[in-house]
C-alpha cells in the first residue's frame, strides 16, 4: 500500500478510536456530560465526528489547516467526555500520546503529497521516531498526573507552578529559536562550477 | 537552501498553548496533559533541527543522443550533517520522460558519506534541452522543517531527430556537374545506355556499336547517360506547428527532413536547408559527411517563432537556392506566407515538390456546432490550397504522421514521372 494511504488510514483509525473512547466515557458516571442527561454523550460524539470529517477533508486534499482543527476537536471531545475522577485523569497521558501519534501520522501523510520512490528504511526510521516521541510524551505527561494525585496543591501554589512552568517553557523556546537562527545560515548548496 | 516551517509547527504550538490555557481557565489538568506532548514535540523538533550543508554534482553518460535513446543521470550528494529524508525531484521538460521509475526519489544521507542516486531518462522529442536540475527537499528528523533548493546545472542535451528510413526519395528533374548517383538526362560518359547515333570524327572507338555498324555498313556510336549529383534544398515551413498529446507536425517534419538529408547526402548530392518562418534559418547546400551533422544541428534548433511580418522568398540568401535544384518542401499548408512562398518558388522555375505533413490528426475535434462548422470550412480551405498547387503543376503528397514517409515519397515520385511524360 502506498505510504500516503497507509499513514492517512492509520491516522483516521486512530482518530476514530480516540473519539470512540471519549464518547463511550461520556456515558459513564462522573462525566461532565452526565448533567445533560441522555443527550450528554452526543456532544463528544459530535465533536469526534466533526474531527473525523476534518481529517477526511484534509488528508485527500493535502490541506494542513483542518488537521489542527481536528486535533483540537478530539482534545475537546476527550475533555468534555471523560470524568475528572478515577483512573481517567491518569489515562489522559496515554490519550495525549495517542493524539500526538494521530497528529504525526496525519502530517506525515501530507509529506507524501508528491509521490516518489523512497527506500523503506526512511519510513521505518520515521515511524520509530514517531513511536519514540509518543512514548516519551506519555512518560512526561504522566509526571504531572502522578504528582497531582499524590500531592494536591492549593490554587495559589498551582498557579505559581504554572507561571514558573510557562516562564521556563518560554525561555527554552527562546533559546532554541536563537540556536535555530544561528545555525540556519544562508544557502550552502553547492553544484558544479559554471563553465567559463 | 530555503528553510520552510511545516504547518505542523504552528499547529502543535497552538495546541500546546491551548491545552495549558484551558487547564488554567477550566481547572482541568487533563487539558495541560493533552497539550504537553505537542509542546515536547515542538521543543524536540527545535532542538534536533540542523541546516544540511549539501554538496551535489550531476554526471551524465552522454550529451548527444537520438530520439528514443536513454540518458543515465547520476547525482552524487554529500552533506556534512545527517539528513534523515532527502527527496530529489527532476522537473522534466516535455522532451524527456523518466523511464522505469519515478522522477521523485528519496534517500537518507549520513554525514560526510556520499550517496549516489541514478535515474534513467528517455528522450521523447528532438531538441536542445537543459540537463534537468534536480530539486532537493530535505526534511528534518521530526518533520517540522523543510530545506528546499535546486542544483544549478548549465549543461545541455542535444537530442537529434531519429531520421525516417528511406530507400528511395524524390529524384530531381535536373542534375548538376559533379558525379553522383543520379542518372542525367544529358548524354555523355556513363554506364546507362541512352541512344545510338552515326559516327562523327573525334568519337572514341570504344563507343562504336559494332553489331549495328556491321549490319548497316556505317559506323554507329553508343551514347550513354552520365551519373551526376543533384542539389536538394529542404524547405521547412516553420510558420506553424499543430500540436496535440505531446506531438506535433513540426516533430514529424524535422524527422522527415533529417531522413531526406541523410538519404541525399549518401547519394553524393548537395543538400541545404531553409527554415522558413518567423525567424529565417538557412544552410548552404554542400555535400559530404560533415554536412549531415551541420544539418541535424541546425534542425534541432527549429522552432516556431510567432511573427505577423509578411515574409517572401526574397529574404532567402541567393546562394541557398542553386539553379536546377530540387526543393522538397515540408509544410502543413497552414500559413499563407509559406504557401505563397512555395508558389513563388514554383513560378521562378524551381523544381518544387511539396510533402504536406497532414495536420488534421493533431486538430482536436470540437463538439459544438459552430466549431464543427469552422472545422469543415478549414478542411475545405486546405483542400482548395492543395488544388491550387496541383493546377500549377506542383507535385504534392500528403504524409500522415505514423505512416512511412517512403510511401508518400513513392506516390510523389509517380506523380512527378507522369508529369514529365506529359511534358
Amino acid at each position: 500500500m502506498a505510504p500516503r494511504l497507509t499513514t492517512a488510514a492509520l491516522a483516521l483509525i486512530g482518530a476514530a478510536a480516540f473519539g470512540a473512547v471519549a464518547t463511550a466515557a461520556s456515558t459513564g458516571p462522573g462525566s461532565p456530560m452526565a448533567v445533560a442527561g441522555r443527550a450528554g454523550p452526543m456532544i463528544p460524539g459530535f465533536l469526534s465526528v466533526a474531527a473525523l470529517a476534518c481529517l477526511v477533508l484534509a488528508l485527500p486534499l493535502s490541506e494542513a489547516g483542518p488537521i489542527g482543527l481536528a486535533l483540537a476537536l478530539l482534545g475537546a471531545a476527550w475533555l468534555v467526555g471523560t470524568p475528572a475522577s478515577g483512573a481517567w485523569p491518569t489515562l489522559a497521558a496515554v490519550a495525549a500520546g495517542a493524539l500526538l501519534a494521530v497528529a504525526e501520522l496525519a502530517y506525515w501523510s501530507l509529506d507524501f503529497k508528491v509521490a516518489g520512490k523512497d527506500p523503506p528504511s526512511i519510513h521505518v526510521r520515521r515511524g520509530a521516531a514517531i513511536a519514540a516521541l509518543a512514548g516519551a510524551s506519555i512518560a512526561l505527561a504522566l509526571v504531572p498526573e502522578l504528582n497531582l494525585s499524590l500531592t494536591p496543591l492549593s490554587g495559589l501554589e498551582l498557579t505559581a507552578i504554572g507561571l514558573l512552568g510557562a516562564a521556563a517553557l518560554i525561555a527554552v523556546a527562546a533559546s532554541l529559536a536563537r540556536r535555530l537562527r544561528l545555525s540556519l545560515e544562508p544557502p550552502e548548496l553547492h553544484g558544479p562550477a559554471a563553465p567559463d | 537552501m530555503t528553510l520552510t516551517a511545516s504547518p505542523k509547527l504552528a499547529a502543535y504550538s497552538a495546541l500546546g498553548a491551548a491545552g495549558l490555557l484551558v487547564a488554567l481557565v477550566w481547572g482541568r489538568p487533563e487539558a495541560a496533559v493533552l497539550g504537553l506532548p505537542f509542546i515536547v514535540a515542538v521543543l524536540a523538533g527545535l532542538a534536533l533541527v540542523e541546516r544540511p550543508d549539501i554538496q551535489a554534482s550531476i554526471a551524465i553518460d552522454r550529451d548527444r543522443l537520438l530520439e528514443g535513446d536513454d540518458v543515465h543521470l547520476a547525482v552524487t550528494i554529500q552533506s556534512t550533517t545527517d539528513v534523515p529524508w532527502l527527496r530529489l525531484a527532476w522537473p522534466l521538460p516535455g522532451s524527456l520522460a523518466a523511464s522505469g521509475g519515478a522522477d521523485v526519489l528519496g534517500l537518507r544521507l549520513v554525514a560526510d558519506e556520499p550517496a549516489t542516486v541514478e535515474t534513467v531518462l528517455t528522450t521523447k522529442r528532438w531538441g536542445v534541452v537543459p540537463v534537468p536540475s534536480p530539486l532537493l527537499r530535505a526534511h528534518d528528523e521530526l518533520g517540522f522543517f523543510r530545506f528546499e533548493g535546486a542544483l544549478a546545472e548549465r549543461r545541455t542535451l542535444r537530442i537529434y531527430p531519429r531520421p525516417e528510413t528511406l530507400r528511395r526519395a524524390l529524384t530531381a528533374a535536373e542534375t548538376q556537374n559533379f558525379s553522383g548517383n543520379e542518372l542525367s538526362r544529358v548524354r555523355g560518359d556513363g554506364i546507362e545506355f541512352a541512344d545510338i547515333r552515326p559516327y562523327v570524327a573525334g568519337d572514341r572507338p570504344r563507343h562504336v556499336n559494332w553489331r549495328l555498324s556491321t549490319r548497316t555498313g556505317q559506323l554507329h556510336i553508343n551514347q550513354m547517360h552520365p551519373e551526376r549529383n543533384t542539389d536538394v534544398v529542404i524547405f521547412l515551413d516553420l510558420f506553424s506547428d499543430v500540436r496535440s498529446g505531446g506531438e506535433g507536425t513540426l516533430d514529424y517534419a524535422v524527422r522527415a527532413a533529417a531522413g531526406l538529408a541523410e538519404h541525399y547526402l549518401a547519394r553524393r548530392d548537395r543538400v541545404g536547408v531553409i527554415g522558413f518562418g518567423g525567424v529565417l534559418r538557412w544552410l548552404m547546400p554542400a555535400m559530404g559527411s560533415t554536412q549531415i551533422y551541420r544539418i541535424v544541428d541546425a534542425l534541432i534548433d527549429s522552432e516556431v517563432v510567432l511573427s505577423h511580418f509578411w515574409r517572401g522568398i526574397d529574404v532567402i540568401p541567393p546562394g541557398t537556392l542553386p539553379p536546377k535544384s530540387l526543393i522538397v518542401a515540408l509544410t502543413t499548408l497552414m500559413d499563407e506566407r509559406s504557401v505563397d512562398a512555395m508558389l513563388d518558388l514554383r513560378a521562378r522555375g524551381f523544381d518544387l515538390a511539396v510533402v504536406e505533413v497532414v495536420a488534421e490528426p493533431f486538430a482536436v475535434p470540437a463538439s459544438h456546432d459552430a466549431a464543427q462548422l469552422a472545422g469543415r470550412i478549414w478542411r475545405l480551405d486546405r483542400a482548395a490550397t492543395r488544388l491550387r498547387y496541383r493546377r500549377l503543376g506542383v507535385p504534392m503528397v500528403q504524409w500522415r504522421p505514423g505512416e512511412p514517409l517512403q510511401r508518400a515519397l513513392a506516390e510523389g515520385q509517380l506523380e512527378r514521372r507522369s508529369r514529365w511524360l506529359h511534358a
